[in-house]
Order: structure tokens, then C-alpha cells, then sequence
């Protein structure tokens, strides 16, 4: 065991990488993806993760040759100081929008299930604060908490598909296969951002302790979250069909209200559920704004990252209550991930690959 | 920058000892001025025209028959009566009465006066001799002292019965004699400026993290206080945290948890006048387990720590849910237990989260009131709280019967935690996450409980996280942590988050099986 060196170990990166791709995500994947190809929606869903996969080795193939750069680090390396920086800021907003986005998500679901007569910002701020008191902390006390968490994030996401299990008609999931190539591709783009969050892969890097088995925690993880959005997406077809699944705000929550655990002696679960999402969500949350503040720190520099988060909190808040509804939202999410997103998760890793392939590797420290 | 306090004593003051006797005695006896508990004992070895000596202890601290028989009494008449003569052996007689005539096992030697008089402080007797420049120091501590008992604040029924008293030397024998092995050492020395309080840190050469000594070490030899009374003084300074509501050094009455700790690469502190040693570096996990698991039987074991962990949420959760589930969600329980609920609750004048509060904090008086009350009377509290208090409250209508179900329950599991520091801790961390209900629900317990557990990530006990073996995840260790504990046979490994030099606890080839 190491001593506070800010190293993470290989099981920690794992453990931060699925924590951080799981969110908001699966409470609204099955409707997504059922309005792109009805029930060959879980097929898209497997499609995109291996795509995820993937990225993750271009990543992990740019972040082996330069382990100690960081990602700003590297990308001044490969583009010089002046380039370097333009290109790592989109990156930098992207982390505070997706942050904001995952926050007022939750907080819709939550006034919902939970706090119907709370104000929605009441709701998100004590989120946003926790999550800044936690990021601030450094790498180390965030993984000790993912892992910490890891144990109840289990059990919830077991419970969860055991409830699944119960309203469920597989016949449901007929037809398979019933789409063509053109419309998995259309379909390809909103199922691969379920995935969103491996991207602060790019930025722990110099904080892996052994950073050639990163791409293997990594590849776990995305595989372990390939099972967990095939299971969520295959029982809310089972249950509702693809037809009605897509009509559905959260077909994930719906499905657990939609079925009776015989003899339960809790009779509304997807109470219980919501307030223990806090912890997906909260998780997600917290790598995003810790990956904010390192971007943050490599740009600006000499500024403790700590401290600049105390600055970033008020934009997160500020981002979090754009739009009026949360169909206003949900479509900021689509300008975000189509511009955004598209450039921080796919263009970056692969330009940078392209790139780093022309450096000598010599370049790292 | 060191603090020093301004004292005549100071320790770092020598008086090298005259070779003139009186010069010796007049500064010992201007030292122990008006300290009239001294005894003062003037002789001459020889006869009239013998050496004269001079020894002095404290009475009630020195065994008086030990002096009599074995060193006054060769001193001044056998040594008359044998060979060689006194007047023979004139020049030599601090060797000879050192070598030939005290019959005492213990001696030590000083030069100067004030490591004298602090050695009769802590109960021996100095000897100064006319014309030596060195004085004698004969162990003879000899005071009241409580024996040997059952330790009171961790019992058990499968293991051994006795505990620390409050003498260093019978703590030290009591762990010596679980560790018959010389690596284990006994490092003791003297903080306190006025108390110079024995302190005692042991170890296992071999298998502790030598960084963990050292860092306790260091933090002993920046204490510069004038009195150490108990260990609690100590442990505050070792704690790096001395804010938080978790105690980052275990404490234990009893030798068999110090011989285990020690064995397994843990530092254990013994103060003197205290039977409660330390302990670093400690986990949580530590705090769930009771000596007695290690003596039951695996599967038993296994099944109580489950439930002690189940008790360690109750006792946190239990009221928070309450409140959350009356004045938030009431539709998560069924239907009828809600029904029943709110229909007790109707005459209740207060919201849910007031009638928690007046419960628990009536809990927590009835339980301060029965440590402090003598032990006859404090069985009066129980009755006098659980049966009139509670029935009165609730046909008064002050609060449900829910209510006083609710806070039984958490009282029993919060005593189930084997440690008492920890379950003081988890009732404060109770009241924080009854606010969280009070004000978000459901919601609010968790935010509550990820406050608590980003203070528990955070937090390290000597370089080790808190959380271990759970968080870093350390999968070996996980044969004897929170709920599982493997049979002894397949604990091959000394547990791996507390970094032992040496991992290998037992060789064999029974690891076959049981991982």
C-alpha cells in the first residue's frame, strides 16, 4: 500500500471510471434509445460501448507514452503552449456543462420522486456544494470514497434488476435485428453519450500508478457497463415494449414503480432507489469537477486546483438552472454532446493519437 | 518552535555530585525542600571512624524491608564481621559495598543530583558515599497498586480475564508474556515536564512500518507539557485530527488486543497510571471487532459482525428515517403501518423531527446520568427513564409510541458497537443526519451520510486511510474485516493496509482451501 503519493492503484481506476460513467444516464437510456431503433436498442447500446472501448485504447495508447504530462501537459507537447491551450479549453467547458446538466437531470428526478414541494434549486445546490467539498479534497480521498460507495452502488444496481425481473414479457423484445445499418448509425451517436464520463480517463493519468494497466480497469469497467445498460434496457423493453418505453420520461424509474415486489415491506421502492441515486449521480459529479479543476489548473496555472473549483461552483450552480423545463434542458444536453462532447470524448483522443504517433517519446518528462 | 516552560527544575540541568558528602546532602535536602514525605537516613559503613553515607527515599514509595535487610544491614554490621576489614578495602569501599555487600538485583549509577532525586521520586533510593563522585540508585519501588482485574469497558465471555491496571511495569509483563520474542521491544521514556509520566512504545522490530514508529516518535518528543495524568492526553496528540468525531487511535483495557495489535505490525503506547493503552494506526473496521472474535468460532463470528454492522446503521439511520418517512415520504412503508403511524402521531403536538429530538436527547441523559450516578442507584435511572419516562411521554401525548420504539431500538444497537468511542461518535453523527431529514427527506440522509463519508475518506490514522480495508480495497484483507473473519488456518497474511515489513503470519500448506 502506497502512502499519500496521489497514486491510485489499478482496481481505483476501474472503480472511478465506472462511477463516473454511471449517472443520470441509464434512468433515460431505454426511452433514447428506443426512439432510435425500438427494440434493437440494447443491440446499439453493446454497438457503442465497444466503440467507448475502443477510444479508451487510443487514450490509454496517449497516456502511456506521456504518463507524467497530464492532459493539458500533453497537449501542449503535442500542439505547443499557445494551440495546446485553445484546444484543452472546449474540453474545460465541456466538464463544467456536463457537470450542471447531471445536476439539474437529478434534481428533476428527484423533485419528482422524492421532494415534490422542495425548490429545484434547493435541491441541486447542497448537491453541488458536496460535490465541490469532495473534489476539492485531491484524487486520492475521491477514489477512497468511490470505493467506499462501491459496495452500496452494487447492491442498489442488484436490487434494481431484480425488481426489473418481475412485470417482465420477453415477448416483448420481438422483433430483433428489424433495423438497417443507416439507422443504427443515426441511432449510433446519443447511445455512445450514455458512455459520457471515460473521458477523465485523459486527465488521472498522471496519477495512475501503473499506467499500462489503466486500459485494462478501464476495459472492465465500460464491459461491466455494458451489462448494466443491456439488463436496464432489455427488462424496460420486457416490461413496456419499445413502443410505450419511448413515450416515457424515465422508463428506468417507471419500471420500478410499474412492479409489485410481492410481500415487500416497502411498498413504494423507487423512493428509496431515487434518494440512493444520489450516489450514482454525486459520484459522477465529483470526477467531472475534479477533472475540471486539473484541466482548470494545468491552463491557468500556479493556482492550487482546490481553490479554483471555489470559483468554478457559481457557473456550475448558474449552468444547472438553464432552461425553463426539463425539455429545455434535455436539449442544451443534445447542443452539449453534439459539439462539446463529440470534440472531447471522440476528436481530442483521436487527433491526439494521430498526432502523439509523430512525436518521438522522448517528449515525457 | 518549541514551547518550554519556565521552571527552576529544568531537566536539562546537571549538578555533577561532590566528592564532599555534606556539599550533596545540603543540595539534595535544598532541592526537597518542605517535601516532607522524604526520608533522610545519615550511617557510616566501618564504624565511628567508617565512611559516612547517606541515602534518602520517598516513604511509602520504597520498600522499606528490602533497605533494612539488604542494604543497611550488610552495610553497616556484616561487613564488619567478615573479611576483609574495613580498613583493608578503605579505597575500594564504593566498589566492594557495590559488588560484595548490597544483595539488591537492581542498580543504576548517576553523576550528577538531579537524575537522583528523580529516580527516589519514582520510588528508589539514591546512595551517595564521601569522597565518590557517583551515587547508587537501588530500585525499590514499592507502592499501592491495584491488582490484576477483569477489564470493565470491554468484556467478554471466550477470552482472557485480565486487564491493565494503572502500573506500567505489570502492563509491560502483562503484553510480555503474549510476545516471548526479543524483537518485540519496549522503547520507555519520560514525558512531562513536572510528571515525567512513564511512556512505553512497543513494537515488533520486524514486522512494524518503521515510518509508523517513527512518526509516533515524533510526535511524543514534541509534547513539552508539564503533567501526562492518563493516556487521553497522549492520544489527543497523536490524533492528526483532533477535531473529528472519530477517534483515530484505538484504546484498550486489555493486553491480549495490545499482544494482537502488535503482532500484526501495530504500535501500542502504555501510559503509566493509566489502564488504557493506544493503539496505532487504527481503522474503522478495528472498531466493529471484539477480541472475542478471534477465540469464536468463524461462522458465529461472521454472523455477529453482520449484525454489528446492521446495529452500526440502526444506531445512525434509525431516527433520521423516521422523520424522513412521517414527514416527507410516508408512502414507502405500506399502507396501514402509515395509517397507524399518523393516527398515533395525531395527538402529537410536535413535527416529527422536535419529537425525535426530545427523545434522543432524553436517551442521552438517561445515559450520562447513569455512567455519573454510584452503580446501586443507577439502575434506578433505567426504570425511572425507560418505563415511567416513556409510558408518561406517550400517554401524555408528547411524543408517539413509533417514537419510543424507534429510540429503544437505536439505543440497543448503538450498544452492541464494541467500541465506546465510536458509538459516542455515531450518536453525534445521528443528530447530523436527523437535521438532513428534518430538511430534505430521504434526500437529505443521504447527503448527510456522504458528508460523513467524505470526512471518513479523508481521514488517516498514521499514513493508514481510515476506511481501509474497504477503501483502498484491499481484497486479502478482507478475510478479517467488517463481516467476515476466515478460520485461523487460512489467514496466511498479516493484514496488508497496515503495511507489516514482514507479511507472512503462518507457513503452511493448508491455503488450499477457504479463500
Amino acid at each position: 500500500m502506497q502512502r499519500g503519493n496521489d497514486k491510485i492503484s489499478t482496481y481505483q481506476v476501474g472503480v472511478l471510471i465506472y462511477l463516473t460513467i454511471l449517472g443520470v444516464g441509464i434512468l433515460t437510456l431505454p426511452a433514447s434509445m428506443a426512439k432510435e431503433v425500438e427494440n434493437d436498442g440494447w443491440i446499439l447500446s453493446i454497438i457503442a460501448g465497444i466503440i467507448c472501448i475502443g477510444i479508451v485504447y487510443i487514450m490509454c495508447k496517449v497516456g502511456e507514452k506521456f504518463p507524467q504530462n497530464g492532459f493539458v501537459g500533453t497537449l501542449k507537447l503535442l500542439f505547443g503552449s499557445i494551440l495546446g491551450i485553445i484546444l484543452a479549453i472546449p474540453t474545460l467547458l465541456y466538464f463544467l456543462l456536463f457537470a450542471a446538466l447531471e445536476t439539474r437531470i437529478f434534481g428533476e428526478t428527484a423533485k419528482i420522486f422524492l421532494l415534490n414541494r422542495t425548490p429545484l434549486e434547493m435541491i441541486m445546490l447542497p448537491l453541488i456544494i458536496l460535490s465541490v467539498i469532495l473534489a476539492r479534497l485531491g484524487i486520492e480521498p475521491i477514489v477512497r470514497f468511490f470505493e467506499a460507495v462501491t459496495p452500496v452502488i452494487a447492491f442498489v444496481l442488484i436490487i434494481l434488476f431484480l425488481i426489473g425481473l418481475i412485470s417482465t414479457d420477453f415477448s416483448n423484445l420481438k422483433p430483433i435485428f428489424s433495423h438497417d445499418l443507416l439507422s443504427f448509425a443515426k441511432g449510433i451517436k446519443s447511445a455512445l453519450f450514455a458512455y459520457a464520463g471515460f473521458e477523465a480517463l485523459l486527465i488521472i493519468f498522471p496519477f495512475i500508478k501503473e499506467p499500462n494497466k489503466a486500459f485494462k480497469a478501464s476495459f472492465v469497467a465500460i464491459l461491466l457497463l455494458i451489462v448494466a445498460y443491456v439488463i436496464t434496457i432489455i427488462e424496460c423493453y420486457a416490461t413496456f415494449g419499445s413502443k410505450l418505453t419511448q413515450r416515457l420520461m424515465y422508463p428506468t424509474m417507471s419500471m420500478i414503480k410499474a412492479s409489485d415486489v410481492p410481500g415487500a415491506f416497502i411498498e413504494r421502492v423507487e423512493g428509496i432507489l431515487e434518494a440512493l441515486w444520489v450516489l450514482f449521480v454525486y459520484t459522477s459529479i465529483v470526477s467531472l469537477l475534479y477533472s475540471l479543476s486539473v484541466v482548470a489548473k494545468d491552463i491557468l496555472g500556479h493556482i492550487e486546483a482546490k481553490h479554483l473549483l471555489v470559483i468554478f461552483l457559481p457557473f456550475i450552480y448558474l449552468g444547472s438552472l438553464v432552461g425553463d423545463s426539463i425539455i429545455d434542458m434535455m436539449n442544451y444536453g443534445d447542443l452539449l454532446t453534439n459539439t462539446l462532447g463529440l470534440y472531447t470524448i471522440f476528436i481530442l483522443p483521436v487527433v491526439m493519437f494521430i498526432v502523439s504517433r509523430f512525436k518521438k517519446a522522448g517528449g515525457s518528462k | 518552535m518549541k514551547r518550554e516552560i519556565l521552571y527552576q527544575y529544568i531537566p536539562n540541568k546537571k549538578t555533577p555530585i561532590s566528592s564532599m558528602i555534606d556539599d550533596n546532602i545540603l543540595s539534595v535536602k535544598n532541592l526537597l525542600k518542605d517535601c516532607d514525605d522524604v526520608v533522610y537516613r545519615q550511617f557510616k559503613i566501618g564504624g565511628d571512624k567508617g565512611r559516612d553515607v547517606f541515602l534518602f527515599y520517598i516513604d511509602g514509595m520504597a520498600e522499606k524491608e528490602l533497605l533494612n535487610n539488604f542494604v543497611l544491614k550488610p552495610l553497616m554490621l556484616m561487613s564488619r564481621m567478615v573479611e576483609p576489614t574495613f580498613e583493608e578495602i578503605k579505597d575500594e569501599l564504593y566498589e566492594a559495598s557495590k559488588v560484595a555487600a548490597m544483595s539488591v538485583t537492581d542498580f543504576k549509577e548517576n553523576d550528577n543530583i538531579e537524575e537522583a532525586v528523580l529516580a527516589v521520586l519514582s520510588g528508589d533510593t539514591a546512595i551517595f558515599m564521601d569522597g565518590e563522585e557517583k551515587s547508587l540508585v537501588i530500585a525499590t519501588k514499592f507502592f499501592p497498586v491495584r491488582g490484576v482485574q477483569e477489564p470493565t469497558a470491554e468484556t467478554v465471555i471466550r477470552g482472557s480475564r485480565d486487564g491493565f491496571t494503572e502500573t506500567i511495569r505489570m502492563n509491560t509483563a502483562l503484553v510480555r508474556r503474549r510476545i516471548r520474542d526479543p524483537r518485540f521491544k519496549i522503547k520507555q521514556k519520560q514525558i512531562g515536564v513536572r510528571s515525567k509520566t512513564d511512556i512505553a512504545i512497543m513494537y515488533i522490530d520486524d514486522i512494524v512500518d518503521k515510518q509508523i514508529v517513527d512518526e509516533v516518535m515524533n510526535k511524543l518528543n514534541n509534547i513539552n507539557i508539564d503533567a501526562i495524568l492518563d493516556s487521553g492526553y497522549i492520544q489527543q496528540y497523536l490524533e492528526d485530527r483532533p477535531f473529528s468525531l472519530f477517534p483515530q487511535v484505538q484504546t484498550t483495557e486489555r493486553p491480549d488486543v495490545v499482544a494482537a495489535a502488535v503482532y500484526e505490525g501495530r504500535v501500542a503506547i502504555l501510559v503509566d497510571n493509566s489502564p488504557f493503552a493506544l493503539i496505532v494506526p487504527v481503522t474503522l473496521t478495528a472498531f466493529f471487532q471484539s477480541p472475542e472474535d478471534y477465540y469464536s468460532r468463524t461462522v458465529v463470528v461472521s454472523f455477529v459482525r453482520i449484525l454489528r454492522v446492521i446495529c452500526g446503521g440502526i444506531a445512525i439511520l434509525a431516527p433520521a428515517l423516521y422523520i424522513a418517512i412521517t414527514s416527507f415520504s410516508p408512502g414507502i412503508i405500506p399502507t396501514k403501518l402509515a395509517l397507524s403511524i399518523a393516527a398515533t402521531r395525531e395527538g402529537v403536538p410536535f413535527p416529527a423531527f422536535i419529537e425525535a429530538i426530545i427523545m434522543e436527547l432524553t436517551l442521552e441523559l438517561l445515559r450520562e446520568a447513569g455512567v455519573r450516578l454510584p452503580r446501586p442507584i443507577g439502575s434506578t435511572i433505567g426504570i425511572v427513564g425507560g418505563l415511567v419516562i416513556g409510558q408518561a411521554a406517550v400517554s401524555a401525548g408528547i411524543v408517539s409510541p413509533i417514537m419510543v420504539i424507534v429510540v429503544a431500538i437505536t439505543a440497543i444497537s448503538s450498544f452492541s458497537i464494541p467500541n465506546y468511542e465510536v458509538s459516542a461518535a455515531f450518536r453525534l453523527v445521528r443528530f447530523l443526519l436527523m437535521a438532513f431529514a428534518a430538511i430534505f427527506g430521504l434526500y437529505g440522509i443521504v447527503l448527510g451520510s456522504i458528508i460523513v463519508l467524505i470526512h471518513l475518506s479523508n481521514l488517516k490514522s498514521f499514513g493508514v486511510p481510515f476506511l481501509a480495508p474497504i477503501a483502498p480495497f484491499e481484497y486479502i484483507d478482507l478475510k478479517d474485516s467488517l463481516i467476515y473473519r476466515a478460520p485461523w488456518k487460512y489467514m496466511i497474511k498479516r493484514p496488508k493496509h497496515i503495511n507489516p515489513k514482514d507479511e507472512i503470519r503462518q507457513v503452511g500448506d493448508n491455503n488450499a482451501e477457504g479463500q
